[in-house]
C-alpha cells in the first residue's frame, strides 16, 4: 500500500525530510510543502541519492514556491503540483504521512 | 471520496491552517467530500469566536465557519485542546463557572473519539500540522 508523504518543514532547520526519506518505501511519492519547499535550494547530496535509489518522485507545491521566490531553481527531478493536484495525489495514494 | 482533515496548527502562527483551508476548498471544488475538520491541539485557536482580524487581513475563524455552513461539514475541536486554551462553549462555561463562551458557531467541542470515528467512516486522512 502507496503513501504519500508530505513535507511542511525546511530542511535547513528540522530533520523532517531526513526522518521521512529513511522511512519511504517503492511506491511512495514526496509532496514538499510551505518551507518544505526550501529543499528545492538546499538539498544535499546524500538526499538526492536517497531520492533516486528509492526511484521516489519529489512534488513540490506551486504557490509556496512562487511564494518563496524559487521558482528559477525548480528543476528535475522535482515537479511542480497545484492545489489539484495535493488532492489528487492524497487520492492516488491510500495513506498520506504528514511530516512536521 | 470521503476525506477528513486533522488540523493542529495555529491560526496567524503557523501556515499550514491556511494550506489546509486551501485543501478543504480545493477537494470540496473537485467533487470530493469532507466528513470532519478536527481541530486539535493549537488548531483549536481556529474555533475562537473573538478572533478579531483587521479589515484587510483574513479572519480565518470566519472562513472555516462559512465553509463548514457552505457545504454542511462538520468541524470539531478537541474539548481538552480547547478549554486548556480558553475556547469553551455555553456549557463547558457554566459548567467551569466561566462568566463567558466564545466557541464560533457552526463548531463543536468533542472528544478525541471523533477523530478516531471520522478515520474508520473516511476513505483519506490528511493531517496539517504545526
Amino acid at each position: 500500500m502507496s503513501s504519500l508523504h508530505i513535507v511542511n518543514k525546511s530542511p535547513l532547520s528540522h530533520s523532517c525530510l531526513d526522518e521521512c526519506l529513511s522511512c519511504c518505501q517503492q511506491g511512495d511519492e514526496l509532496l514538499l510543502i510551505e518551507d518544505g519547499v526550501l529543499a528545492l535550494s538546499s538539498l544535499k547530496p546524500q538526499q538526492l541519492d536517497k531520492l533516486n535509489a528509492l526511484g521516489l518522485q519529489p512534488y513540490v507545491l506551486a504557490a509556496d514556491v512562487a511564494a518563496r521566490g524559487l521558482s528559477t531553481r525548480l528543476l528535475p527531478p522535482f515537479q511542480s503540483c497545484d492545489d489539484t493536484g495535493f488532492v489528487d495525489l492524497c487520492v492516488k495514494h491510500p495513506k498520506s504521512i504528514s511530516w512536521f | 471520496m470521503k476525506f477528513s482533515l486533522l488540523v493542529l496548527a495555529a491560526p496567524y502562527s503557523d501556515q499550514s491552517v491556511g494550506t489546509a483551508l486551501r485543501f478543504a476548498q480545493t477537494l470540496l471544488q473537485q467533487g470530493h467530500e469532507i466528513f470532519r475538520v478536527f481541530f486539535y491541539h493549537n488548531g483549536v485557536y481556529a474555533s475562537n469566536a473573538l478572533s478579531t482580524a483587521p479589515q484587510d487581513e483574513a479572519n480565518i475563524p470566519r472562513q472555516w465557519q462559512q465553509l463548514a455552513q457552505d457545504h454542511n461539514i462538520d468541524m470539531v475541536s478537541c474539548i481538552a485542546s480547547a478549554l486548556k486554551r480558553g475556547v469553551l462553549d455555553e456549557s463547558e462555561a457554566q459548567r467551569y463557572d466561566q462568566p463567558c463562551h466564545n466557541l464560533i458557531a457552526g463548531f463543536e467541542l468533542s472528544g478525541l473519539g471523533q477523530l478516531v470515528e471520522a478515520s474508520a467512516q473516511s476513505d483519506r486522512v490528511v493531517s496539517f500540522g504545526a
